[in-house]
């Protein structure tokens, strides 16, 4: 199996690590903060969204580093260029 | 039970039958009438008729029409209601692009549609936390889950077969949940989109003889995105279809915006001799075929079985995560 197919497998699973994780902490607020009240239900969704949202920033520059690391280690050559 | 089995039989064929059809009717008019595309990654880049679009969606909208009123389900009217304002929006993109900031946008009117039809009850049923009460926030998730699947599905729709295969492979294993749920209407409307697909996977398979256009690929998101919705599997199918977001968010991430296909400088990949491969230039964007093919160069159909691949390991993992990991 090439290092491609391990990073793109790779890139799957922690995705889905992180939205478990996510939803974790929603769980984790929702124990310690319970469900009464519009203000507390909100924040308990705008934390777990902006948790969700630095925790994809993180997996995109993990991601990034690993594919360029890859990249510059593999057989790259010139062509037209495609999507 | 036995009705629900024969209303999903019902579904698969009249959806099958009439895509079928469909697509022998619409493909000669396309070439005749000029609209064709070039397929870029094949030697001497081919003119494909393009969009099939209207093809898939008139016989996804049958099929689902001719069972909701048989079944007698509102839902349903709602799912062909919104996944035709998506068609529509793609159909417009297809005839003269929209910008790239338009697209987005106009793709919450499908969800505002769906959610005014009454199809939805804002109670998703979300992995470790059980089934949640959204009553305030659930909306604007919704418009969110609608403009990320369709340009989720759009982004995968880049090689011959890549996007119906992957979109088999990531769904499927999300039946299951769907009957142990009990949401037939969800159900029957996958089978509907499953029929509407085949015969357009059969043309689109490498080598393609048709392409599907922003027409089908929207229309595919949304549908997903209303079928989610309707069945409270909202995570499921975000979980499921992670393999379309990691590619929607890795370009979105690395051109640092919001553009269209045709309008990103550099390319992600580069292609020679039937090869595709990452392109070698550090500033290239990130997609899923870069990834794929970021260490060597690989041809398309093994690009295509690779995502397919990894669609139906993320398929299982969300099926998993619904009878593991879900309190009900």
């Amino acid at each position: 199996m090439d290092r491609g197919l391990l990073l793109a497998i790779y890139s799957v699973l922690s995705g889905w690590i992180l939205v478990l994780g996510s939803l974790f902490l929603i769980k984790v607020l929702i124990v310690n903060l319970g469900t009464e009240g519009f203000l507390v239900a909100l924040t308990e969704v705008v934390v777990g969204f902006l948790a969700l949202g630095g925790a994809l920033y993180l997996w995109y520059l993990t991601m990034r580093a690993l594919f360029l690391k890859v990249k510059s280690s593999g057989k790259g050559h010139g062509g037209p260029g495609g999507t | 039970m036995l009705t629900w089995i024969f209303l999903a039989a019902l579904a698969l064929v009249l959806s099958l039958v009439a895509s079928e059809l469909f697509h022998r009717a619409l493909i000669p008019r396309l070439i005749e009438r000029g609209y064709v595309s070039e397929d870029v990654h094949k030697p001497g880049r081919p003119k494909i008729p393009e969009p099939a679009g209207p093809a898939v969606y008139l016989a996804f909208a049958i099929s689902v029409m001719v069972i909701s009123h048989l079944a007698g389900s509102a839902a349903l009217e709602g799912v062909v209601a919104s996944t035709g304002l998506a068609f529509l929006i793609g159909l417009l993109d297809d005839l003269s692009p929209l910008g790239p900031k338009t697209k987005p946008l106009l793709l919450v009117l499908p969800a505002l549609l769906l959610a005014v039809s009454g199809a939805i009850v804002p109670r998703p049923y979300l992995p470790i936390l059980g089934r949640a009460r959204l009553y305030y926030t659930y909306w604007i998730v919704l418009a969110a889950m609608f403009t990320v699947f369709s340009n989720g599905v759009n982004m995968m729709d880049a090689l011959n077969g890549m996007m119906p295969s992957s979109v088999f492979a990531s769904t499927l294993p999300l039946v299951p949940v769907l009957i142990a749920l009990g949401s037939y209407a969800g159900l029957l409307s996958l089978i509907s989109l499953y029929g509407s697909l085949i015969p357009y996977y059969l043309r689109n398979r490498y080598p393609a003889r048709v392409f599907g256009g922003d027409s089908n690929s929207l229309f595919v998101g949304a549908a997903l995105a209303s079928i989610a919705s309707i069945s409270n599997t909202e995570a499921f199918f975000a979980i499921s279809l992670l393999p379309f977001m990691v590619s929607g968010f890795s370009i979105l991430a690395s051109i640092g915006g919001l553009l269209e296909r045709r309008d990103i400088k550099i390319r992600p990949v580069v292609v020679g001799e039937g090869v595709i491969r990452a392109n070698p230039d550090g500033k290239a964007p990130i997609s899923l075929i870069a990834v794929l093919t970021c260490q060597e160069g690989k041809t398309e159909p093994r690009i295509v079985r690779e995502v397919v691949a990894i669609s139906l390991l993320s398929g299982i993992l969300s099926s998993a995560t619904f009878f593991l990991l879900t309190p009900r």
